[in-house]
């Protein structure tokens, strides 16, 4: 007498590597591929910006043109106002310009120094405090503006400048002269010889420019 | 005629967990193709990242070029970090809500795995924005918008993920 022999189930169409459901692969594959698209589309446009003008993307070194910008300021009641500034309007005075954040400890330290050497120059140099989070926290950086810095020019940044000037870190000092030349890139401030190197820096900043 | 069965490629995974998240999760489940939605999740954020940062990549090769090698690593290193804090955050905490959710039932790879397929959509979200603000429709209540909806979206997949994970059969 033989046993019969249960037959089991059959499991559902498995395909040949391991998915257990029949899902809907042409949706599925579609939105993947619109995935890929979109990424490939970003690139493209990416690299055309790029290869038209792959030079701009070049922080500015020392000796070279520092490159214009212009930001909205921050007013006295802690508002990004309608008001921009450029740095070519700033051009004919020496201009310090502080890249920094509101959350950055080692910044609060470094503004009264550069506050301090422009203020030494009696109007003959400007503080350009440009906020990376100016846009989020504009009260704010304008109340530790106000506290550390006072008479400083200070204007919001949405982080485009910044990467402009190659700023990967802050603080980050750039100083600028009369003529719109970079004479330093200060990336990584050692507080403790700032004072100098900036009253260095503003010394050249501040001779006429060559004919 | 049976219907064609879901290609393990990493593309066919990607565009199920954002259309077919039920059928990612099950397949993640199984022997293959278990273990891969990490990297597929890894494969989206890298190639996002490197399509939209070209420029800023083009700015630290300047960088390089011009001698400021570690400013070049800084910049990049503190951009990728940007660009994978929230997946990966998402992807880690998912992981541990599932593992807590399931109970006995918890596999701890295979959990991290299924909150993996949960972070594609924030991946997704994250490119299709960027791709917006190249083509001129940037605002930031867009993006605000965008964030949202990755969030929802993928948080919808993790309840899915934590209903896969207490179906599993308990351990004896």
């Amino acid at each position: 007498m033989t046993t019969p022999v249960e037959t089991p189930p059959r499991e559902p169409e498995t395909g040949s590597r391991g998915m257990s459901r029949l899902v809907p692969l042409g949706r599925a594959r579609a939105a993947g591929w619109a995935l890929v698209l979109a990424i490939a589309a970003v690139m493209v446009v990416d690299l055309v910006t790029i290869g038209r003008d792959c030079d701009a993307l070049r922080p500015p070194r020392l000796g070279e043109q520092a490159l214009d910008f212009a930001l909205p300021v921050i007013d006295t009641a802690g508002v990004v106002s309608e008001e921009w500034v450029s740095l070519e309007s700033l051009r004919g005075k020496p201009v310090v310009i502080d890249f920094w954040a509101t959350w950055c400890h080692p910044c609060r330290q470094t503004m009264p120094i550069l506050a301090g050497a422009v203020a030494r120059r009696r109007g003959d140099a400007i503080l350009l405090s440009v906020c990376t989070d100016g846009y989020q926290r504009s009260r704010e950086a304008r109340r530790l503006v106000d506290e550390l810095a006072p008479g400083a020019m200070l204007v919001a940044d949405e982080g485009d400048v910044a990467d402009q000037y190659g700023v990967s870190t802050i603080p980050h000092v750039v100083v600028v002269d009369r003529a719109g030349r970079v004479v330093l890139v200060e990336r990584r401030v050692a507080t403790d010889s700032l004072r100098s190197t900036i009253d260095d820096a503003l010394d050249r900043a501040s001779a006429p420019p060559a004919e | 005629m049976a219907e064609k069965t879901l290609a393990p490629n990493v593309i066919d995974r990607l565009g199920a967990a954002l259309l077919a998240p039920v059928a990612a999760l099950e397949a993640a489940e199984k022997p293959t193709p278990a273990g891969r939605a990490p990297g597929d999740l890894a494969v989206l954020v890298l190639a996002g990242f490197a399509a939209t940062h070209l420029v800023s990549i083009t700015r630290a090769a300047w960088m390089l070029i011009d001698g400021d090698g570690t400013g070049a690593i800084d910049s990049l290193l503190t951009q990728l970090s940007d660009a994978v804090r929230l997946p990966l955050v998402f992807a880690l905490g998912g992981g541990l809500l599932v593992l807590l959710a399931a109970g006995r039932r918890r596999a701890l790879a295979v959990d991290f795995d299924l909150a993996c397929i949960a972070g594609v959509p924030l991946g997704a979200v994250a490119v299709l924005l960027e791709l917006l603000g190249r083509l001129g429709l940037y605002h930031p209540a867009l993006e605000r918008a965008g964030l949202v909806v990755g969030c929802v979206w993928g948080g919808m997949i993790l309840l899915l993920a934590v209903r896969q994970a207490r179906r599993r059969e308990a351990p004896a």
